[in-house]
């Protein structure tokens, strides 16, 4: 993988060699398993990649300005957990979800102030909000796992519109949406200049704390709204949920060919960097390779995609 | 009084003198003889993995990997005691295999130049993945008696892992202050092109510091393991990483690179051992400890950025 791409004659080479990747381990788990190879496996991958896919979004978009987030995973947990707590003292399911958007959003808020506002480092503030979020998820929750929500609130994660998961739908529209965004229109560009050379996007009279503090928001809110998804494809929340889920997300991004320093990057190559993730983790289950060897996996695949692009002098 | 307030370790020490006074007012079980040797004997892995950590922050890097290396090197010593290899060299072998983690991440890091909180975010799971592997999902126990000797033996009367981390801190206080070695890491954390140009070799010194904090590392492990008395590798040194990180950050050290020190650091491990101490003692509930580690990061980072805008002020121009 490293070096033979180098010398492929494509011009936009990064989105070539990760579809040849995905080709390779649909083809490879199609002969290694039976049961890989099937439309309702497919449907089920789809469904399962919905919560890993909308984190990406943000992830990409900060990776991209020059950051990381390493909360978002507690912050799903947070927002699904205070979901559920609020769902049990009586509430409407959708004023619950509601409240579940805000905290996620809030979260969000707190890095974005402390590492906008304060110019603090995000990985520090990122790892602190993980570690005090997880802990207070367990705190609100003391452990248990909430469920027995309304059949209606299912729809998000468990139903399938001719045949095709409600939830993978909503996720293609977003993808659709946030890339035209980044293509498009301003706030794209900033992303793309933040990461580049921040101070002259400063000397351009752009406000870069806005554009960074939106940024983490929007990471808390789409946490958040993962959570949600999560909580009901699952049917329950708990305080374990979306743990390690930043190993498939930053995995995911840095696959789909955003350099880690910044300035680089597509949404584009984000999807297909996760759908690389999401086939690769379905067929290693298909396969019954422990979670913990997958994790080794997806960690190995971290380091190579990264060093990958340091070599080839991107 | 000024000067004693410019002590750089001045902020931390008040802190912990507070919290020691707040603890003592809501529990009266705190503020015993008994209870200061618990906090100490309690966190005798975090002194010494602090020391490598200190190292690595000086150098304005960060390594999440520390936990699973601690639960990679206790697993595999378990291992090798079960094989009936003699006590000695289980914790020798455990120690090596220490040093070879810190290789690889020093290798990645230094050799290969990724970011370091990538490349320790994926050993990270590496690691810990390995050490489930060899340890085949079961408690390690039965560790024969003359292993305990390293978590629970002592020496004149003084426990053999306290002798341990006081002879390591002392080392590696005279190493950071007094070798060349040591100064090459402050100055490659606070200016690397500068230390370049000075004709220091950024790749090698990163290399030895994590090598160095994988040793330390492997040290931590065998007494963790032979203080514990059984490991699993799934959980061993979960929230390590980020309790010794934030430790080092709230003794001072800063996260963007060549300001801190071991003395200041001991003194974080020593203030989140009592804080922790103290919120079990007082009742509280133990979901709350977690909760505590975070926002006490977050406190450290706001110290660290209020300081460093303090420092640069006098200074021309837009640094912070």
């Amino acid at each position: 993988m490293t070096t033979w791409t180098s010398r492929l004659p494509f011009k936009s080479g990064t989105l070539l060699v990760q579809l040849v990747l995905l080709l390779f381990i649909l083809i490879l788990f199609s002969f290694l398993s039976p049961y890989f190879l099937s439309v309702t496996n497919f449907m089920n991958v789809l469904n399962q990649m919905v919560e890993v896919g909308l984190i990406a979004i943000p992830m990409t978009m900060i990776i991209i300005s020059g950051a990381m987030d390493l909360s978002v995973g507690s912050i799903l947990a947070f927002s699904a957990v205070s979901m559920g707590v609020a769902f049990e003292r009586g509430y409407n399911i959708w004023v619950c979800v509601i409240f579940g958007l805000l905290a996620g959003l809030m979260c969000g808020a707190i890095n974005g102030y402390l590492i906008a506002r304060h110019r603090m480092q995000a990985i520090v503030v990122t790892i602190g909000m993980l570690v005090m979020l997880r802990g207070l998820v367990y705190v609100v929750n003391e452990g248990r796992p909430i469920s027995g929500f309304p059949d209606s609130f299912y729809f998000l994660g468990q139903e399938y519109i001719a045949g095709i998961p409600f939830n993978a739908i909503i996720l293609v529209i977003m993808f659709l949406i946030a890339n035209f965004f980044m293509k498009k229109t301003r706030f794209g560009t900033y992303i793309y200049g933040i990461g580049n050379n921040e101070e002259v996007v400063r000397f351009s009279g752009i406000s870069v704390i806005r554009v960074r503090f939106i940024l983490f928001m929007l990471s808390g809110l789409f946490s958040a709204l993962a959570g949600v998804f999560l909580v009901s494809r699952l049917a329950s929340a708990e305080a374990t949920s979306g743990t390690n889920i930043e190993l498939d997300v930053i995995t995911a991004t840095l696959i789909g060919g955003t350099h880690i320093f910044g300035g680089r990057g597509s949404l584009t190559g984000t999807f297909v960097g996760l759908l690389i993730i999401v086939f690769l983790r379905n067929g290693l289950n298909l396969l019954g390779v422990s979670v913990l060897y997958q994790a080794v996996i997806l960690g190995a695949l971290l380091l190579l995609a990264v060093a990958n692009k340091k070599i080839s002098g991107e | 009084m000024k000067r004693i307030l410019n002590v750089h370790e001045a902020p931390i020490m008040m802190f912990t003198i507070l919290v020691i006074v707040l603890f003592s007012l809501i529990s009266p079980d705190f503020f015993a003889i008994a209870n200061f040797r618990l906090i100490l004997d309690q966190n005798i892995t975090m002194f010494i993995v602090a020391i490598g950590m200190t190292m690595v922050i000086l150098l304005g890097g960060m390594d999440l990997s520390v936990g699973s290396v601690l639960a990679v090197t206790a697993t595999s010593v378990g291992l090798f005691l079960s094989k009936g290899i003699s006590p000695g060299a289980a914790a020798l072998l455990g120690i090596v295999i220490g040093v070879l983690c810190g290789m690889v991440n020093g290798y990645f890091i230094a050799v290969r130049r990724i970011p370091d909180i990538i490349v320790t975010l994926a050993t990270m799971y590496i690691f810990r993945g390995v050490a489930v592997g060899i340890s085949g999902g079961t408690w390690m126990n039965n560790f024969p008696e003359g292993f305990r000797f390293f978590g629970q033996g002592t020496v004149a009367s003084i426990s053999f892992p306290l002798l341990v981390a006081i002879l390591l801190i002392a080392v590696f206080i005279y190493l950071l202050k007094f070798t060349r070695a040591g100064r090459r890491i402050y100055s490659v954390g606070g200016n690397s092109s500068a230390a370049k140009l000075a004709g220091i070799s950024v790749p090698k010194t990163k290399f030895m510091v994590y090598v160095l904090t994988g040793l330390l590392v492997g040290i931590a492990s065998v007494i963790f393991a032979a203080k514990v008395g059984s490991v699993q590798a799934s959980t061993a040194g979960n929230s390590l990483s980020f309790e010794v990180m934030a430790a080092v950050l709230i003794g001072g050290g800063s996260i963007f690179g060549g300001v801190g020190t071991i003395a200041g650091t001991m003194l974080g491990v020593l203030f989140m051992g009592i804080v922790k101490n103290g919120l079990i003692i007082s009742k509280v509930s133990p979901f709350w400890v977690d909760a505590t580690t975070g926002f006490l990061i977050i406190l450290a980072i706001v110290i660290n950025t209020l300081q460093r805008a303090r420092q640069n002020k006098g200074k021309e121009g837009d640094l912070v």
